[in-house]
């Protein structure tokens, strides 16, 4: 019984020597910034039911129209120049 | 970017579409008011950029089970940053400026693979052909423009006018942004990351199918042990890249946003790794100045950056400007002793003499 405590002991004591050598060289990293709690982001819209969706209204007048160049020409309205303010790179 | 004239933005090849988006009909993912003829009335309750969650995953359920995780849904890099530099008290006041001049650098399913992303003026990509690879130049870097785009391609050059060339994967590697950074990476598939650093390096050098050979006894004299464990790869095959200084927001009295950026500097710098972990196990990086400063948000509050110094200026890059030979590989004293190539506190104090505190965490003390 007393043998038998002694290997357990010794089979231990080498697992442990065995995981020592094994273990990653260690990394002490640089002292982390603090942070303040998590504060909450966009969240994504919830999935809902994966049906297909059916098409719901007759589309042809707007293909018509969107593949028209002409009329689209026509129809447009170049947006108002935007102020270009800024200076330097983005 | 090429500019699109109002009517190219929304001129479409009903052909284009393919079949099965075609079956779907406009309406049903836009909405508006179909068999009327008068503009206005059709456009009724049109929505230009249809949510990914109530049309895409129908059909594309994985991706867009992912996507709301992605960084460019989330923008968690900003978040993160604002957070370590700002406080509680400060944090409403900030966030106003964020919607203002943050919140648009967003894209969504279709402001990549169908139209130009909203911030550069949306605009179909190619008459609403759904594109499974989105076009790098009218996409990727019609936001990342001034840093990855200028840098990838080739189109800097030093104080001194040496022109920079471009990085080995463009030329002659021909490489479009996707060949490195994956499907699952744009998708949010690899996990929620609160930065763009955050996890393992995506894409790394060495991962499979790239260069998993490199490492010591490869044969190449400079892939020591040392060298490998404790330099990060873009240190000896980087050229050099682009800094940006002081970038300050405001309104302008008819409340448009704009900012204003000091001119950018081309260089290389190392430094010491702040975020040092098992998936980034170096010692030495390259450092970049982000457009920050401490007062860069001082037209909508006093110290809104009230822990400014808690984070660095100086920060971990991976500059897009990769060449097998560099100055830094002629030779061991190109890098030893050599105090030019690193972030000294000297070159700090000379450049942001108000960030040092900052960047004690990056600053090399003493040049190996």
């Amino acid at each position: 019984m007393r043998t038998k405590g002694i290997w357990l002991f010794l089979s231990g004591l080498l697992g442990l020597v065995l995981a020592g050598c094994l273990a990653r060289p260690e990394i002490t990293p640089l002292p982390p910034s603090p942070m303040l709690p998590a504060v909450p982001t966009r969240a994504a819209t919830p999935i809902p039911s994966t049906e297909t969706p059916a098409p719901q209204a007759d589309s042809s007048t707007c293909i018509a129209c969107h593949t028209d160049e002409e009329t689209l020409k026509a129809l447009a309205v170049e947006p108002e120049e935007a102020e270009h303010l800024s200076e330097g790179e983005g | 970017m090429p500019p699109v004239e109002a009517w190219e933005k929304v001129f479409l090849d009903d052909q284009a579409l393919g079949r099965v988006h075609a079956e779907l009909g406009c309406i049903a993912c836009h909405g508006g008011v179909g068999g009327v003829t008068d503009m206005a009335a059709a456009h009724e309750g049109v929505v230009r950029d249809p949510d990914p969650a109530q049309t895409c995953a129908s059909c594309h359920q994985e991706t867009v089970q992912t996507y709301g995780d992605s960084l460019h849904v989330t923008l968690a890099g900003y978040y993160t940053v604002l957070q370590m530099r700002s406080d509680e008290e400060h944090w409403p006041q900030l966030m106003v400026a964020f919607d203002n001049h943050c919140d648009d650098c967003h894209a969504s399913c279709g402001q990549c693979h169908v139209s130009r992303p909203t911030i550069n003026e949306g605009g179909l990509l190619a008459q609403h052909e759904f594109k499974q690879l989105p076009p790098m130049n009218l996409t990727c870097t019609g936001c990342h423009g001034s840093r990855v785009n200028d840098e990838y391609k080739g189109k800097n050059q030093t104080a001194d006018g040496e022109k920079v060339p471009a990085d080995v994967h463009f030329n002659p590697g021909g490489m479009a942004c996707f060949a490195c950074h994956s499907g699952d990476q744009m998708h949010g598939a690899l996990g929620v990351e609160d930065h763009r650093y955050d996890g393992p390096p995506t894409p790394s050098c060495t991962q499979e199918g790239c260069h998993e050979e490199i490492g010591p006894g490869d044969g190449i004299a400079y892939h020591t042990e040392e060298h490998i464990a404790r330099v990060q790869c873009q240190v000896c095959h980087a050229a050099p890249y682009k800094h940006c200084y002081n970038c300050h927001v405001q309104l302008s009295d008819e409340g448009v946003p704009f900012f204003r950026t000091e001119p950018s500097e081309i260089f290389l710098r190392i430094g010491r790794n702040p975020i040092q972990s098992p998936d980034r196990p170096w010692e030495y990086v390259l450092v970049r100045h982000v457009p920050v400063a401490r007062d860069t948000f001082a037209y909508y509050g006093e110290n809104l950056l009230a822990n400014f110094d808690a984070r660095e200026t100086w920060t971990y890059a991976t500059p897009h400007t990769i060449q097998r030979r560099t100055p830094q590989t002629a030779s061991c004293d190109s890098c030893h002793g050599n105090a030019e190539l690193f972030l000294t506190e000297a070159f700090v104090r000379q450049r942001t003499p108000d960030e040092v505190e900052a960047n004690r965490r990056v600053i090399v003390e003493e040049v190996p």
